[in-house]
């Protein structure tokens, strides 16, 4: 399936775009296997999920707490540490 | 209700008695702001020389708004006003201000703390620092978080 992945500060900076559409191998299925599909793609994935620099996850705008599925054209983001206000 | 994420400056005083005219429920204001302080979160010897502020656009929007009704929905409020800058902030420039209006003033002290508690820690927005060195994005803020959980029961 193709996903869209937005990257945001400190992110967007290491990954160098704001975002991609992605056509995901059939058994990337969960986040947590898009995580280990992105670390095996090589730098600078390792580095952004082993450290705290992402540490949220948002799925088409929402807020997610937990490991979640999938979808055909989802919007995923992934959120450094929120320090608005 | 409203919104805002804007890149101007505001003026909460004048929203503040445009909200007010004509509904004579109102008995209480509280309004807050935050400003652009001298000190960088990362290093106290540091002077902060500018600040930039990115965002998720439309999640933003969509979770000041969920925040705004998650106080509706404890407190009985008259209106609600949320303004948040992205862009580039100098020091000393207004960065957020809430406003909320209700009957009575405990309805509003205490909402208005609740919204600043949640934005903070719910609202897609980071903060990048500059000073006379160099440039970081801002760290999580742990007491943020513990602010937060006080009103989770």
């Amino acid at each position: 399936m193709k996903i869209k992945l937005l990257y945001f500060a400190k992110i967007k900076e290491l990954v160098g775009k704001d975002s991609e559409l992605i056509e995901l191998p059939s058994d990337v299925l969960t986040l947590n296997q898009l995580k280990n599909y992105l670390i095996s793609r090589g730098a600078p994935w390792h580095e952004i999920f082993s450290s705290q620099t992402v540490v949220r996850f948002a799925l088409n705008q929402n807020l997610m707490n937990s490991d979640f599925n999938l979808e055909p054209n989802a919007e995923i983001a992934f959120l450094p540490p929120i320090t608005g206000g | 209700m409203t919104v805002v994420v804007q890149t101007e400056s505001f003026d909460l005083n004048n929203t503040l008695y445009q909200m007010k005219r004509n509904n004579s429920s109102i008995g209480a204001a509280v309004s807050f702001i935050g400003f652009v302080r001298d000190v960088v979160s990362k290093n106290e010897t540091e002077e902060l020389t500018s600040l930039f502020l990115e965002h998720y656009p439309g999640m933003t929007e969509k979770s000041l708004l969920a925040i705004e009704n998650m106080a509706r929905e404890r407190w009985d409020l008259e209106d609600v006003f949320i303004v948040h800058r992205i862009g580039r902030l100098n020091l000393n420039d207004p960065i957020v201000g809430v406003i909320v209006l209700s009957k009575h003033r405990k309805n509003a002290f205490e909402s208005c703390a609740f919204i600043m508690d949640y934005l903070k820690t719910e609202a897609p927005f980071w903060k990048k620092e500059t000073t006379n060195q160099q440039s970081y994005w801002v760290d999580m803020i742990e007491s943020d978080s513990i602010m937060k959980l006080r009103w989770e029961k």
